[in-house]
């Protein structure tokens, strides 16, 4: 089974576009019970990649490699940057004088994945079919797991209200410290040890 | 009362992850207009182990998330997300289109939404569905390279801010 997970099948590149929005739009699942796979964008027009990356030569049946998850992560690099360096000069000036102010440390861009990523994953619903709410646990297990006791945490506070503190913190240490303060370990839950 | 501290937040909702051709293969350097279903938000494609980075590579690498990323991807750092967004494109499809045949076979007990949105989605999908039913594996409208091509390395930048 852990084999079957990690077939990888190559799509050849994955690309990092930019596409206004109202040239995308949101599939609608509504009815259908899959709330989780309400992921889809359709969009329109040729788009030329920001950013590409080559995915690894891996087939159907064989072992995946986490080089796809690695080259990914380097398209999140590139969407942090294009997005900070687009920023309008009011937005530019308004960082810089936070930055002098409050001693912001963390720029738009990056505050805005990090909001995005943990309302995203926080809010999955794990009540949904066994595989998908498996797939949403083990996304939340990631970014709510306990180093010390290798178990995961579960959200215990408002996701608004953490998101609204993560919107005023000025450093990744205090971030953190927000995202840890409104976590518990789930009761019951299996213990991921290492 | 302390300061209402003005952090600006930038709009991330434009990028999309897609899979594609190699860029050599890109007709022009650009994606295909016909090219227009299965775009994923970045978010989608940043789960798994970049999720668990996703703190500390974004704003500092000492921080303890990158700890749990390494504890934790032994076990389900390579977990069935890839084949959510990749390999299962295909079940997913067939997934929500028996979903919407059971719903508009069966629309008196449906509300109207729910059967226009099955409705909406065999039509749209029915020839990747004639596809699919054929044997074919669907890939955002490519064919997946089951082998071949190059694993070119790619330096990770930092972030800058200009």
């Amino acid at each position: 089974m852990l084999e079957e997970t990690l077939t990888v099948i190559n799509y050849g590149a994955t690309h990092l576009i930019k596409v206004p929005n109202n040239l995308s739009s949101r599939n609608d699942a509504s009815g259908l019970g899959l709330d989780n796979f309400n992921n889809e964008h359709q969009f329109w027009g040729q788009h030329q990649p920001i950013a590409s990356v080559q995915t690894p030569r891996v087939g159907m049946g064989e072992k995946g490699s986490t080089n796809l998850m690695d080259q990914r992560a380097a398209l999140i690099d590139e969407m942090i940057n294009d997005a900070n360096r687009n920023l309008s000069p009011e937005e530019k000036a308004a960082y810089r004088a936070s930055q002098a102010e409050f001693g912001n440390q963390i720029t738009p861009a990056q505050r805005a994945f990090i909001i995005d990523e943990f309302e995203s994953i926080a809010s999955k619903n794990l009540s949904g079919a066994k595989g998908i709410a498996n797939i949403a646990q083990d996304e939340q297990g990631f970014l709510l797991s306990d180093e010390t006791t290798g178990r995961y945490k579960k959200v215990s506070g408002g996701i608004d209200d953490t998101i609204e503190r993560l919107k005023t913190a000025t450093t990744p240490e205090e971030m953190i410290q927000i995202i840890d303060s409104m976590t518990r370990e789930k009761p019951g839950a299996g213990a991921r040890s290492k | 009362m302390p300061p209402i501290k003005p952090l600006p937040i930038a709009d991330l909702s434009m990028y999309l992850m897609h899979g594609g051709p190699r860029v050599e293969e890109l007709f022009g350097g650009v994606l295909s207009g016909e090219f227009v279903r299965g775009g994923h938000l970045y978010n989608i494609l940043a789960r798994s182990e970049e999720t668990a980075n996703l703190v500390g590579r974004s704003i500092d690498p000492s921080i303890r998330s990158m700890q749990g990323a390494a504890r934790t991807a032994d076990t389900t750092g390579k977990m069935g997300v890839i084949g959510h967004t990749d390999r299962s494109q295909s079940e997913n499809i067939l997934h929500r289109y028996q979903k919407s045949v059971a719903i508009l076979q069966n629309a008196s007990a449906h509300s109207a939404e729910q059967v226009t949105s099955a409705r909406a989605h065999v039509e749209k999908h029915r020839e990747i569905i004639s596809r699919v039913h054929s044997g074919e594996i669907h890939l955002t409208g490519i064919k997946p390279t089951i082998a071949g091509g190059n694993t070119d390395s790619y330096q990770l930048r930092c972030y800058t801010f200009n």
